[in-house]
């Protein structure tokens, strides 16, 4: 199965709970008093979407206004960002939306944005209205969700819903995975032979120009078929 | 060579390969156990983070230490500002990459965390963590500013710590360095945070280490490692290398390219690193100083380098007068510098190498003879080896050769490196394997091992024995290098490589002993034997394996020996009389 890694960062304002969400998907606890976060910390969780594994590396960032000038490198090279505010907060989602205007001049161009209103389990103190902030995801085509870390409400489901809206590897070129699996393999093979291989650092696209050679010229020299098909399936052509 | 299939060899020099080790590895830096404390995990990486800057009117100083507990002696932080900023006037505008080694104050106290002890101990040799020494990694930035009084913004950022991974250090620089430049302080605390996340440094594992929006992946070389090969790791897509990228090494140098100035005379090189001469390398700038010196030291590798190697040396070094007086023979050390001082300091020393601007695309010199070393002027004489040392060995012309058609091919440093560090592994290897045998035959035989006595003695080493050795097992049964193979030897006999390499298999061939030892007392019947001799013998017996019990842990036994042991002490402590019992239960336990 296929695996890829998708970075997502999380921004929102401080004490909105970001962590606690990363941490009720992570791990699946809760804890009242977590530490507030410094810069940003870094969690991963693999799960399974469709024929493929997604490895969601999770960067969690600091929502104090000192760290704000570090975001661009988290939410830099990322597949989706949460933005997260706290429904009991009016001006938690007024700095959402500061993150989306931030996000639109800096960040990545097809991010994945996702808008959390977390703490729905406090509904009685509520200041933003579900609808509200509903209307407003619609209108800038984000992924929108009330959650709750605490009482475990759409935190899987949020993270589903990501992997749903990131484009899937088909409308790439064919996964360079594998074949630079299997270069890694040939590579191996020289190296036993003290042949020295000039490509296997080389990126991708490049590599497969080289490997089809180095395949032919293995398959008639030393007849590894078996060898280089026992992982990825790649059949001698 | 037969083909061997990797993922059941292991032999081939991969980590495994990605698809079969991520889907169950899931939590790399993951959450973090519980008895961990804040900065641990930090400290198992890094000493500290220093920020030195320029004063005008005090020079150079330390301006920010992080985390801020981290202690320094006063003369740790002189050496480190100076050793910090390039010492010439060289220019070093814009970004400057460079390490620097240094000797931690006396002062300071040797014990280490006993959890690292046990990660160096899986460690090659050659990166087995150095009690007195630190490393400092630099970012040094050099820019014009015109809102600052002189003109000029003149800063580094400073890694100090005990591991050797000049490669790791410089690329987590340059991941963070210059975006403090810009940031500043809470930059700094979230990067220390992000490092205080990273797991302990073992050997061997596939490490994942988050930093500043990217994550590192490395492996820490094991002992165990099939010297030679390179565990090459590698990214999955080549979109993910923007978030995470895949480290070929920790610590490894550009070996092609160090050499490429000099490269006619790497052979000899290898010569005077392996005999311990003193050496000098004289650059333009601490970033070519301090690669050349580390591939210097490296080039002998698997053998350990023992004596004292600074790749960034400079007057203000707390070692510059005991290195450079002339009162007595040059030291037993390897010193990068940039400083044309040195050129005067040092003219008296034997070996001396000049580079130039070390070119990236590897270009070699035509060729070049040996400089005399009369020729060599203070200032700006042209870059070679000044020596009027004389190789014990033939040189090969083959890797010359090998290289330079590499060069006309434009084949990849990596590859030309590969090359190179094969070539001195090979060499290195031919002339460790006749010791190694000469050494192995010192062990006693296994049948003169008693329990009743002590461990018998090693024989001693006797160079006239070794040598005669040579004539049957030398190394001309793997090197088709032609020589003065026991003219070397004899001189590699007298250095400071040889005592610390022959040190390092003593101790380990005396652990041996000491291991089979207590292995074929554990397989006596202790019991019997206390029955049949006198209480104040038993007692002595029960006190000497208590103290064996203690010392055993470090000792290379058959699993299953110690708990045999305890057993042995505690039947023979039951079958004493009551108030004995208590009294030997007491006395010398843990």
């Amino acid at each position: 199965m296929a695996l890829r890694e998708l970075k997502v960062c999380l921004l929102g304002d401080t004490g909105v709970g970001k962590s606690s969400i990363v941490w009720r998907f992570v791990e699946d606890s809760f804890d009242p008093n977590i530490n507030p976060t410094i810069g940003a910390s870094f969690m991963t969780k693999t799960v399974q979407y469709q024929n493929e594994l997604h490895k969601f590396l999770i960067w969690d960032t600091a929502g104090q206004e000192r760290f704000r000038a570090l975001a661009p490198m988290y939410y830099r090279g990322s597949a989706a960002a949460i933005i997260v505010y706290d429904i009991t907060k009016e001006e938690t989602f007024s700095t959402l939306k500061n993150w989306v205007k931030e996000l639109r001049q800096h960040g990545p161009p097809n991010i994945v944005v996702a808008i959390a209103g977390n703490k729905c389990d406090l509904n009685d103190v509520r200041e933003v209205i579900e609808k509200d902030a509903k209307d407003y995801a619609d209108s800038i085509h984000a992924i929108f969700v009330e959650t709750s870390a605490k009482n475990a409400i759409n935190i899987n489901e949020l993270f589903i819903e990501i992997s749903r809206r990131i484009p899937s590897t088909d409308a790439n070129p064919p996964s360079s995975g594998r074949s630079l699996n299997l270069i890694l393999r040939i590579f191996d093979i020289l190296h036993e032979n003290h042949i020295v291989l000039s490509v296997w650092r080389t990126e991708a696209t490049r590599a497969r120009g080289h490997i089809r050679k180095i395949y032919a010229f293995l398959y008639n020299r030393v007849r590894v078929g078996w060898y280089v098909s026992t992982k990825g399936g790649e059949s001698p052509k | 060579m037969s083909l061997q299939k990797p993922a059941d060899g292991g032999s081939g020099g991969l980590a495994g390969s990605p698809e079969a080790e991520e889907p169950e590895d899931g939590s790399p830096g993951r959450c973090l156990p519980p008895p961990v404390l804040p900065w641990d995990r930090f400290s198992a990486w890094l000493h500290c983070v220093c920020v030195v800057g320029f004063d005008l009117e005090l020079g150079q100083a330390v301006e920010v230490i992080y985390p801020q507990h981290s202690k320094l002696t006063d003369k740790e932080k002189t050496n480190i500002c100076y050793l910090s900023f390039p010492d010439s006037n060289s220019g070093c505008l814009g970004n400057t990459q460079f390490c620097f080694r240094f000797r931690q104050s006396s002062s300071r106290k040797l014990s280490w965390h006993c959890l690292l002890d046990q990660l160096d101990r899986d460690l090659p040799i050659y990166l087995k963590k150095d009690p007195a020494y630190f490393y400092g990694y630099v970012y040094f930035r050099q820019v014009q500013d015109k809102t600052l009084k002189r003109g000029y913004f003149q800063k580094s950022l400073v890694l100090i710590s005990k591991l050797p991974y000049i490669h790791l250090f410089n690329t987590v620089l340059g991941q963070i360095a210059p975006e403090y430049f810009e940031k500043n302080e809470p930059f700094l605390e979230a990067a220390c945070s992000d490092v205080d996340r990273w797991p302990l440094p073992v050997p061997g594992k596939t490490l994942y280490l988050p930093i500043m929006g990217i994550v590192m992946k490395v492996r820490i070389p094991t002992c165990h490692d099939k010297p030679g090969t390179t565990q090459v790791l590698q990214s999955m897509h080549q979109a993910d290398s923007q978030i995470s990228i895949a480290l070929p090494t920790v610590y490894e140098v550009d070996l092609f390219r160090c050499f490429s100035p000099v490269f006619f005379h790497i052979q000899m090189l290898w010569e005077l690193v392996l005999l311990g001469e003193p050496l000098v390398v004289m650059a333009p700038s601490p970033s070519e100083s301090s690669e050349t010196v580390l591939a210097l030291v490296s080039c002998i590798s698997p053998l350990k380098y023992y004596s004292d190697f600074r790749p960034y040396f400079t007057i203000h070094d707390s070692e510059f007068k005991d290195y450079t007086t002339r009162t007595q023979t040059p030291p037993s050390v390897i010193l990068g510098v940039t400083n044309p001082f040195f050129a005067k300091t040092l003219q008296h020393w034997p070996h001396i190498i000049r580079i130039g601007d070390i070119k990236v695309s590897g270009e070699v010199p035509k060729q070049v003879k040996v400089k005399k070393l009369k020729n060599l002027k203070t200032l700006d004489s042209k870059p070679g080896v000044y020596t009027s040392y004389k190789p014990y060995l033939n040189k090969d012309e083959e890797i010359i050769k090998q290289l330079q058609k590499g060069v006309q091919q434009k084949r990849p440093a990596e590859a030309q490196s590969i090359i190179l560090r094969r070539y001195f592994l090979e060499l290195t290897q031919s002339f460790i394997i006749p010791l190694e045998r000469y050494v192995a035959s010192l062990m006693p035989l296994q049948k003169s091992i008693s329990p009743w006595k002590s461990p018998p003695q090693l024989k001693p080493f006797s160079k006239e024995e070794f040598m005669k050795t040579l004539e049957k097992a030398g190394p001309q049964l793997t090197s088709r290098l032609k020589g003065d193979w026991i003219g070397l030897y004899r001189h590699f006999l007298k250095s400071y490589n040889f005592d610390g390499w022959f040190r390092t298999r003593r101790k380990e061939m005396t652990q041996k002993l000491e291991a089979l030892h207590l292995e074929a007392l554990c397989n006596e019947d202790l019991l019997f034997w206390s029955q049949k001799h006198t209480e104040v013998e038993t007692v002595d017996l029960v006190l000497k394996l208590k103290a064996k019990l203690t010392n055993g842990e470090k000792l290379p036994v058959k699993p299953g020996t110690m708990e045999k042991l305890k057993k042995h002490i505690d039947s023979i402590i039951l079958a004493q009389p009551e108030d004995l019992q208590g009294i030997l239960t007491k006395t010398g336990s843990m």
